[in-house]
């Protein structure tokens, strides 16, 4: 990040490679599975990075920040969604498949569902851990708040997504 | 430093299947959720972390245009003035400017009349001080501490107030010498100076007096 600051086209590329598709991955998971959505966003975030790059802080760890950008962007969005309409749940572009059987699919359908009607800091937490697969520490850094907080959060949202889910305990889970 | 759970305080997460667990994580699962719903949350976990492990890509476009931003916004830095001619630059409203200059001359304009509204003023007269030099010829300190005791001229009465270069202290310690060690030897006794006794009262200092009393009765 600080050759970025310098200006580094090549160091700004390796850092596109390596953050884009978690990245992208994330915005979409937490803006309602939107494909176009996350796309965007991801551009956003980069764009923020390339304009205020100067910004960034040397003592913190880079995907650290990057999450908390990133976190902020979708808060921001949730926002101006409450303002004109309820976030959206589940989109259209959810259709793409990148699971094989139909159980999966209908799993993941269920799951899409589930975790749009989490509040925001447990999706987020949710995402982050089981997804980015993040350590308790770097998500209580994100959140900001302690590492007791982060895994209360989880528990209970696991709690509620499994019962939710619980149609697909035995042998769909086990499949 | 390590993160150490407090199992007491903090829930265990089903990361793991339950025969993996310790002891003491297995006999706070059965005090809980119990064996059957542990494993049941770990199994749900394992297929969202599945199901998480997928997703879209973005374009292959979007990387050429963030690296063509990157660039653009590159040679703007490198082309950007330093921030002497950016302040120099700096443009504001023509009201602003005006309003500014305005404040400035009306405030010197009325803090120079007077210090503030309604004050009179008024001429008085102001003592100056000062200090004054004037060259005078002197005996130099060095050649006064040379001359001899008993020889040193004392100013007169009328030139006491004006700086005599020392030669009154040195007649003052002259004097001391002379007078505060008394000759103490047996002979030298006869010559000790006799007390001033005071002035007895005579009947004559009153009879000079009395025609003048004499006249006021």
């Amino acid at each position: 990040m600080r050759q970025i600051m310098d200006g580094c086209e090549a160091s700004f590329s390796e850092l596109y490679d390596r953050y884009s598709t978690r990245m992208h991955r994330y915005f979409y998971r937490m803006l309602g599975q939107d494909a176009h959505k996350a796309e965007d966003f991801t551009q956003e975030l980069f764009m923020k990075i390339i304009e205020k790059r100067a910004l960034y802080d040397a003592n913190r760890r880079f995907s650290t920040w990057l999450y908390t950008v990133a976190g902020n962007m979708v808060k921001n969005e949730y926002r101006r969604l409450s303002r004109h309409q309820s976030p959206p749940l589940l989109s259209e572009g959810f259709t793409e498949d990148f699971s094989t059987g139909y159980d999966q699919q209908v799993f993941e359908k269920e799951l899409a569902s589930a975790l749009g009607q989490l509040d925001e800091p447990q999706r987020q937490c949710f995402v982050l851990r089981f997804q980015e697969e993040l350590s308790l520490k770097e998500i209580a850094e994100i959140q900001d708040c302690p590492e007791g907080t982060v895994k209360s959060r989880l528990f209970y949202t696991i709690k509620k997504l499994s019962s939710r889910l619980r149609n697909f305990s035995g042998a769909v889970l086990l499949a | 430093m390590n993160y150490i759970p407090n199992y007491k305080m903090e829930p265990l997460l089903p990361e793991r299947p339950f025969h993996e667990l310790r002891p003491a994580e297995k006999k706070l699962v059965w005090n809980t959720m119990g064996e059957e719903e542990y494993e049941r949350q770990f199994l749900f976990l394992t297929k969202t972390k599945k199901a998480l492990a997928g997703g879209p890509v973005p374009k292959a476009a979007l990387k050429g245009q963030l690296m063509a931003a990157f660039q653009a916004q590159k040679s703007k830095a490198a082309h950007r003035p330093n921030r002497f001619v950016q302040m120099l630059q700096y443009r504001i409203p023509a009201w602003q400017a005006a309003a500014a200059i305005a404040a400035l001359l009306s405030f010197f304009f009325l803090f120079k009349q007077q210090a503030f509204p309604g004050m009179k003023t008024e001429k008085v007269y102001v003592y100056l001080t000062d200090t004054v030099y004037k060259e005078v010829s002197l005996p130099a300190m060095d050649s006064a501490l040379n001359a001899p005791l008993g020889r040193v001229n004392v100013k007169p009465r009328a030139a006491q107030n004006t700086f005599n270069g020392f030669s009154d202290t040195i007649a003052a310690v002259d004097s001391v010498n002379k007078n505060t060690r008394p000759n103490l030897s047996p002979d030298s006794l006869s010559d000790q100076p006799k007390p001033i006794e005071p002035a007895k009262k005579t009947g004559k200092r009153w009879r000079d007096l009395w025609p003048v009393l004499g006249d006021g009765r």
